[in-house]
């Protein structure tokens, strides 16, 4: 027969399949049953060919996809069972990515508790020196009012020469909280390159798994599968999203990170502000 | 005047109860998610609820419904502070009786403003 062999792609396998149709027809009219016959038999083994070759692809692929994110799959069913499996050797990309997002968790948090003790940490020094200051501004007030003895301004001048001492104190101690504070801020760096490595995982998770879709794709149509018509389970996927959004808005949804998240959502407190006096607040 | 602040983050915990400290609020008690804070509320001598909303296990609006229900807490007034900004969300909360919704991330300022206006109309 011709040509059947070497089919290797849909696009030339159709291209056949319309050629041998019409020669089919040609076969059946002349009275040729067995030569038809023939025919239809080397159709069907092009066809279960291609879907082997196909189904092999979709194989080779699922393969390529667990070699390049390294999923160690007996582990992470492990993992899975167990909730634990913090052992520290072999980590797939995926077990990766869950200790770089922990990771980002402690260090956010470390940042902004460091910041906060040294917010606590300075206010009540500026707190004091301005007390002290006050009070100090009240004794120079009273000296310019009124005769003061020799000893009152020598007085006045320890007093001024120790709160000057206390600035200069409190001063390096701010100047140090303050490093301090610059220096926590340091997390969003490393957060930000572990994230960067996150996404970029997410991104070729995305990829493989359309590649792999594609792949699935043709051994539908080879089988003769039409998924559009699977109504019931397209339903059944969107009532799914349905219910799962109908839960978060009790659950609540976290933080809006994407732009193009935001729909029917407020854009800031007047925002909210207007909802809530137009509901009657 | 004893305010019960509710965030899974401590961090946030942390903010809010500084901020309310400034405001002249001394007397604090804090609570993780919507389950640890209710047997708190339930215990009594609570006059503020500051709730989050995103929270593992009970969530705030859950909170919220709870305390509402609940006919020795039903006056209670609660305010919530949370990074969800749905406008249906906001519905839901005013219908579960919020006395106040400021999302985050929020200022000083806005939080003051917030809690004066519930003081005023109680």
């Amino acid at each position: 027969m011709t040509g059947l062999d070497e089919i290797v792609d849909l696009q030339g396998f159709e291209k056949t399949l319309q050629e041998q149709a019409a020669e089919l027809m040609k076969l059946l009219d002349k009275g040729d049953f067995a030569g038809a016959m023939q025919l239809l038999a080397a159709l069907s083994e092009a066809r279960n060919n291609m879907l082997y070759q196909e189904v092999g692809r979709l194989t080779r692929g699922l393969h390529e996809a667990i070699k390049q994110f390294n999923i160690d799959v007996e582990k992470s069913a492990a993992l899975q069972v167990a909730q634990e499996a913090h052992d520290g050797d072999t980590h797939s990309e995926v077990s990766n990515a869950h200790e770089r997002l922990n990771h980002v968790l402690e260090l956010t948090e470390s940042a902004a508790n460091k910041t906060m003790d040294m917010v606590d940490a300075s206010m009540p020094i500026a707190e004091e020196l301005g007390e002290q200051a006050k009070l100090l501004r009240k004794d120079w007030q009273n000296m310019a009012d009124q005769q003061s003895s020799m000893s009152e301004l020598k007085d006045l001048g320890r007093t001024t020469e120790t709160f000057l001492q206390e600035i200069e104190k409190g001063a390096a101690q701010l100047q140090s909280n303050y490093t301090e504070i610059l220096l926590a801020q340091g997390f969003q760096d490393i957060t930000g390159q572990l994230i960067k490595r996150v996404n970029g995982l997410v991104n070729d998770v995305e990829k493989s798994l359309i590649q792999l879709v594609m792949v699935a794709g043709k051994v539908d149509i080879i089988t003769g599968v039409n998924r559009e018509q699977d109504t019931d389970e397209t339903k059944l996927a969107t009532e799914t999203v349905a219910a799962k959004e109908k839960e978060a808005n009790v659950k609540g949804h976290g933080p809006l990170v994407l732009d193009e998240e935001a729909v029917d959502v407020v854009s800031g407190q007047d925002d909210v502000d207007d909802l809530l006096s137009s509901l009657g607040f | 005047m004893k305010i019960l602040i509710v965030d899974d983050f401590s961090t946030m915990r942390r903010i809010i109860k500084n901020l309310l400290r400034d405001l002249g609020f001394n007397n604090t008690v804090e609570a993780d998610d919507g389950s640890t804070a209710l047997p708190i509320l339930q215990a009594g001598g609570i006059d503020f609820l500051v709730t989050d909303w995103n929270m593992p296990g009970m969530s705030g609006l859950e909170l919220l419904q709870h305390v509402r229900s609940d006919p020795n807490l039903a006056k209670l007034p609660v305010l919530m502070v949370t990074a969800e900004a749905k406008r249906e969300q906001i519905i839901l909360a005013a219908q579960a009786g919020v006395n106040g919704y400021v999302v985050k991330p929020f200022t000083a300022a806005v939080l003051k403003e917030k809690i004066e206006k519930i003081f005023e109309r109680i």
